[in-house]
């Protein structure tokens, strides 16, 4: 299979200049202050939210959008404004959970047999090259099958279903470093394995696996969505994007606006987060531009 | 080339086998078994009947030994039978026709508007057009499909009725679920055909060609485009992986039968058996298309050395 693993670039610049060329890309920027957006939306989500996201109201079912009800209401009569604003949490925690589980572990594991290589490495390349066998989505659904539905379940399965290509990449970055000159001085003048990997090595490892976590947590929030539109992800009744379109689905030729306006949300979240993780590339890695992000 | 493409299909035996197991290891952890599935489907038993029932189905065997039965049953062809007693190799395959043919369709959508929009912003690169171009690529890579399928499904099945709502056999029944399910696709190939494009465009070869008086789309297409492509047949192995994940929620969204929306059904049926079935088809699908890619990939450039996976 492809083993798309970019050159890791080169540690020349200082962090300064790499702030200044972040802060002034546009992509970084706009994708970076849609974000803030989505992240603000999350945290005050109580304060922003004009009505409860889980209040019924059967008198006002299906009204179209007013001044009233900006996005009108659903069919159980909650205000479509408050749930996508409400929406914004189990969406970012189902983006941020399973990038933060499967960077840590599979950024370990891929560090570390790609420094001791051996039989470990033969070994877990294998697994590796097995688990990349499986279209992602499916591996998730497999997991979530056995965990049963729930924001955690959900995050936990699109964690696991995350680490091989972590392992994959950070391994690569690792067989690639272990010869550069400055690793082999830091192993001359006798540092520990522990000390080589995880303060030399890793400022190789880290700029790619960093763009990595940015499209990873794009393609989370999506699937996430997905597992959820598909009655697999977070229960009824919680706000939470995939649910409330599986829901306006039902009521499609009523009322467009139920399922259209979650959609719009998550489509900006996913487009401020694919946005972002390009601008970082081209910053970090100048070589990649305009490569694809997935 | 022929031992290539028999070494190459020998290769795919252990991760064939591979995938087998872990399907079959991760199932182990799923809650219950097919007899609670069945109680819970209306059957009533007595604790002495469920035992006997087990056993008979051979669920009272060590792991490893189930394992080793399920494997030997792939060998002949048996995926073992549903909850009701049916065949799962019977309805599975009866699905995979369905679910490739949506995987082609989408991917033909992809080819059809990603490629053109790749060349379009690589040969206007850093123009307003590239710009656009590449903006919306972004864009059609961060729309859900499941919600791009639903509001396709409101203009045109709905509102002008051009399309039929569900997608039954037919050829109309497969526009909008191929659509949906291209549009992403066709955003990532545009983003790299544009890059692999630029890059070829600056080889020494093509100033050969413009030096030789080629017109400018005679050299981008003739030229610079074929040898874009290696990278590209690449992508679209790894995107097949995608398409068929995908088929999971396009099928279930346009009530389209498929090996993908029996994945869901399964799983919300508890029918454990078919699901184990039916995802081993799509990942076998998946491992089988990037042998044939590795094939064409040789064809597209013959420096690819013998025997390399």
């Amino acid at each position: 299979m492809l083993d798309a693993t970019p050159a890791p670039a080169p540690l020349t610049e200082t962090t300064v200049g790499v702030w200044r060329r972040l802060l002034s890309h546009r992509s970084v920027v706009v994708g970076g202050a849609l974000f803030a957006l989505v992240l603000i939306a999350a945290l005050f989500a109580d304060w922003l939210a004009p009505f409860d996201p889980v209040d019924t109201d059967p008198v006002n079912a299906l009204l179209p959008p007013s001044g009233d009800h900006w996005m009108g209401t659903d069919q159980l009569g909650r205000d479509v404004f408050s749930r996508v604003i409400h929406g914004a949490r189990p969406s970012l925690i189902m983006g941020l959970v399973p990038m933060l589980i499967s960077s840590i572990i599979g950024t370990t594991a891929g560090m570390i047999i790609g420094y001791y290589g051996r039989w470990a490495d033969l070994l877990m390349t294998r697994f590796v090259d097995l688990a990349l066998a499986f279209p992602p989505i499916l591996l998730a659904l497999t997991v979530v099958a056995v965990l049963g539905p729930g924001l955690w379940s959900v995050s936990l399965a699109l964690g696991l279903s995350g680490i091989p290509f972590y392992i994959r990449m950070a391994r690569g970055q690792v067989i690639q470093a272990k010869e550069a000159p400055f690793v082999q001085t830091a192993v001359a003048i006798g540092a520990s394995d522990r000390r080589v990997l995880f303060r030399h090595i890793i400022y190789r490892v880290f700029p790619p696996i960093l763009v990595m976590m940015t499209i990873h947590v794009a393609g989370a929030i999506l699937a996430g969505a997905a597992l959820s539109f598909l009655g697999l992800g977070i229960p009824p009744p919680t706000a939470e994007w995939g649910t409330m379109i599986q829901d306006g689905r039902q009521f499609l030729a009523l009322s467009w606006w139920t399922a259209f306006f979650p959609g719009v949300a998550l489509a900006i979240t996913v487009f401020a987060t694919n946005l972002f993780g390009d601008g970082l590339r081209d910053v970090i890695d100048p070589r990649s531009k305009g490569q694809p992000i997935r | 080339m022929l031992r290539y493409i028999v070494g190459r299909l020998a290769l795919t035996i252990p991760v064939l086998i591979g995938v087998a197991t872990l399907i079959f290891l991760l199932m182990q952890f799923i809650p219950g078994d097919a007899v609670t599935a069945k109680m819970s489907a209306g059957a009533r038993f007595s604790p002495e009947q469920q035992e006997v029932m087990r056993e008979a189905l051979g669920l009272n065997r060590p792991v490893i030994v189930q394992l080793g039965d399920y494997l030997s049953g792939l060998v002949r062809g048996d995926l073992g039978r549903s909850i009701a007693g049916r065949s799962v190799i019977g309805l599975v395959g009866a699905q995979i026709p369905s679910t490739l043919i949506l995987v082609a369709a989408g991917m033909i959508v992809a080819l059809v508007i990603g490629v053109p929009l790749g060349v379009l912003a690589a040969r206007r690169r850093n123009t307003l057009v590239d710009t656009a171009a590449m903006g919306t690529a972004v864009l059609g890579l961060s729309v859900p499909q499941f919600w791009l399928g639903l509001m396709l499904i409101i203009l045109f099945a709905v509102n002008l009725g051009w399309f039929p709502v569900l997608s039954s056999g037919g050829f109309d029944g497969l526009f909008l679920p191929a659509i949906t399910l291209g549009l992403a696709e066709a955003a990532i190939l545009a983003r790299l055909v544009r890059s692999s494009l630029i890059e070829s465009l600056e080889q020494d070869y093509i100033t050969t060609a413009r030096a030789k008086g080629a017109s400018d789309s005679r050299v981008t297409w003739r030229h610079g485009l074929r040898n874009a492509l290696v990278p590209v047949v690449t992508m679209i192995g790894l995107q097949t992986g995608n398409l068929l994940g995908a088929s999971v929620v396009i099928e279930t969204l346009f009530g389209r039968q498929g090996v993908g929306k029996l994945v869901v059904d399964s799983i919300l049926q508890r029918e454990l058996a078919i699901l184990q079935g039916s995802i081993l088809i799509l990942a076998s699908i998946f491992v089988l298309i990037n042998v044939i890619v590795d094939i064409f990939y040789r064809v597209l450039d013959p420096r690819v050395k013998l025997g390399t996976t």
